[in-house]
């Protein structure tokens, strides 16, 4: 199968829905329809990589290092594939939770074109082609963010444009650089002549390519426009950007950091492990400070992004697998808690937890779902939490990084602790003033669907970590031998 | 306030630039043109009859509370028989993806891969492609994106 489908599937059910413009109640169940198909291609893809290796496509069928290629190999497709998850599940809410304005003005189509840019950021070959669905991606979440034109989205729009503007920029110079100085923007190529390159450009390249993915990626301290900005869209949008959108950051820092680190920029990890540990800190205790469910939500990202790089940062094939794992776990156990947030916003009216409450009382089953996820990301056997926070910590313990290990085990209590402060804001405590309307509307118990759906989905991840830690050592062990992308993609021509 | 120089004007001349944003798609393939400049003029063509004859011409005006004008996406309703602006934009886009299938269907390597047929006419012969079915495609979006937004900028503000 061609590694573009999944990429191209999305677009496709876009341009579908802009042909039905004028009757966006279509566009609901088009875009589930499309989405669970999409999960199987995903799927297929999925398993090709995994048996085969990794699916080249040469896109117009220019031979690289010339022409632009998509490439999935395990982490690529496995990207993809909790991808087209999410994208189902957000799609089964949004059949009932959007409001019809912000449907007459596209949410849909757009919904379906940000899948299809982090599909294709998950799956080029190429770094100019990068940045393209980059910014497919960012084009269509600026829309999503400001959909709907209120006055704090407008705010919260404004930082995020700015400081993604800034990142893509910054990006771009450091593709400029590149082509400049050696003359290719394939990422197996550049793997392979960027270290002949003079030391120095090679450093400001990496250097300029890490900081864009850091903004993306929202590490400290390039991440003050997630906290700015994540809380102001309605929950659905904040969801899919929570779930999704910092982890294309992380997966481009992922694969530039194996493709091009180890020979190219050797100082590399020592900087990302000091970055790793001060986001996972700052993260968390922003997230302490704060009083907003979705805003303890969204500054939980930028710590647990702090665990994902210190995996990444250890560069050993545990921490790796550790790493990897614990992006594929965050996504579905971020996406749940906002949709959870979500929920809980409409049943008390409030998302200020000071004026939240009752919620256990009320509904012993949502408690339960918010539970899940809650106790997932803060790390409590047997979820997949602890399964994630337990192999990069001992990945960090084996390489002796004890600082770091100190803090992800502090950071790991610390998330527990704002866990439970929700837990108790929300659900335990008593409403502060008795409701009046009934609990479980029609329009509720189906946004519930999809939170049990990946509730399951997250308690499966944790049931399972056997096989899919196993997977992911897989992925980690042909990350760390670049040669076999590079061979995969340029093939005998080198 | 309407111009009679202008609108006479904007009759002469909107027809020959949608002949010329033809003959700037064609000729792209070789020389400076394509889809995206073609698009560019077909659109302008449109924004100055919009100018000279107001948006009126192709446009309904919205009744304040009239059936969906309050959910609809800004423009207001248009004249029977007008295509939408997203529709062309939609199509448009289609075009370009089949273009891309085009080659794959023919067991060429991959998607976007070009093929090529050679028309005999009375004229001469000429070559066509698939990447003129591309570059008709970006037209049709082009020419879409410019139209939906003068429609879009030339509405009075909502009261």
């Amino acid at each position: 199968m061609s590694a573009l489908w999944p990429v191209l599937w999305p677009l496709l059910t876009a341009t579908v829905m802009g042909l039905l413009w004028r009757h966006p109640v279509w566009h609901r169940w088009i875009g589930v329809g499309a989405c669970f198909a999409h999960v199987f291609i995903a799927v297929h893809l999925m398993g090709e990589a995994n048996g085969r290796g990794p699916v080249v496509t040469t896109l117009g069928g220019w031979k690289p290092p010339f022409g632009i290629v998509f490439v999935a190999d395990r982490l690529g497709a496995a990207m993809v594939l909790v991808t087209a998850v999410i994208g189902f599940a957000i799609a089964l809410s949004s059949v009932r939770g959007i409001d019809a304005r912000r449907e007459a003005f596209g949410y849909h189509p757009l919904v379906q074109t940000l899948l299809g840019g982090v599909c294709g950021a998950f799956l080029t070959g190429d770094f100019f082609n990068l940045y393209v669905w980059f910014e497919v991606m960012l084009v269509s979440s600026f829309v999503l963010l400001a959909l709907g034109g209120e006055r704090r989205q407008m705010a919260g729009a404004l930082h995020y444009v700015s400081y993604n503007l800034v990142a893509s920029a910054t990006f771009l110079i450091g593709m400029g650089t590149l082509y400049g100085s050696i003359g290719t923007l394939n990422m197996a190529d550049v793997a392979q002549r960027l270290p002949q390159a003079n030391p120095a450009v090679a450093a400001v390249v990496v250097g300029l390519l890490t900081v864009a993915f850091g903004v993306k990626a929202a590490v400290f301290p390039l991440f003050t426009w997630l906290p700015a900005s994540y809380h102001t869209p309605p929950t659905l949008v904040s969801a899919l950007f929570a779930g999704l959108l910092t982890k294309v950051g992380v997966y481009a820092l992922i694969r530039t950091t194996t493709l091009l680190g180890p020979d190219s920029a050797p100082w590399l990890p020592g900087v990302l492990v000091v970055v790793a540990v001060l986001s996972m800190g700052f993260g968390v205790l922003g997230a302490v400070a704060q009083d907003d469910f979705r805003r303890v939500l969204s500054l939980h990202i930028v710590s647990q992004i702090g665990y994902m790089l210190f995996g990444l940062a250890l560069m050993t094939p545990l921490a790796l697998a550790g790493a990897v794992y614990y992006v594929l776990h965050h996504i579905l156990v971020k996406t749940n808690l906002f949709l959870i947030g979500g929920l809980a916003k409409r049943m008390c009216g409030t998302e200020r937890l000071a004026g939240m409450g009752g919620l256990y009382r009320r509904s012993p089953g949502l408690s339960l779902l918010f539970l899940v996820p809650a106790l997932s990301l803060a790390g409590l056997p047997p979820l997949s939490g602890f399964w994630a926070k337990l192999f990069v910590v001992r990945a960090g313990i084996e390489a002796d990084a004890w600082a770091g290990v100190a803090v992800a085990l502090a950071c790991g209590l610390l998330t527990l602790f704002s866990m439970l402060k929700l837990w108790n804001e929300a659900f335990w405590k008593p409403a502060p003033q008795e409701p009046t309307e009934p609990l479980w509307t029609a329009r509720r118990k189906w946004m519930a669907v999809p939170v049990a759906l990946l509730a399951i989905g997250t308690v499966g991840f944790g049931l399972f970590a056997g096989p899919l830690f196993a997977f992911s050592e897989r992925v980690a062990e042909e990350l760390l031998r670049p040669e076999t992308y590079v061979q995969a993609v340029l093939g005998g021509s080198k | 306030m309407r111009s009679l120089i202008l609108s006479v004007g904007a009759r002469a001349v909107s027809p020959l630039l949608l002949v010329f944003s033809f003959h700037c798609l064609l000729r792209g393939h070789n020389e400076p043109g394509g889809g995206f400049i073609g698009g560019l003029v077909a659109g302008s063509a449109v924004a100055l009859w919009v100018l000279a004859d107001g948006v009126e011409r192709f446009t309904v005006q919205a009744v304040p509370g009239g059936e969906g004008q309050t959910v609809r996406s800004g423009s207001s309703a248009l004249r029977g028989g007008m295509v939408d602006p997203v529709t062309v934009m939609s199509v448009g886009l289609l075009t370009m993806l089949a273009s891309g299938f085009v080659g794959l269907a023919l067991g060429r390597e991959d998607f976007l891969t070009g093929a090529w047929w050679t028309v005999n006419t009375p004229l001469g012969s000429a070559k066509l492609g698939t990447p003129l079915l591309f570059d008709l495609g970006v037209y049709f979006v082009v020419v879409g994106v410019v139209v939906a937004f003068v429609f879009e900028l030339s509405q009075e503000a909502p009261q």
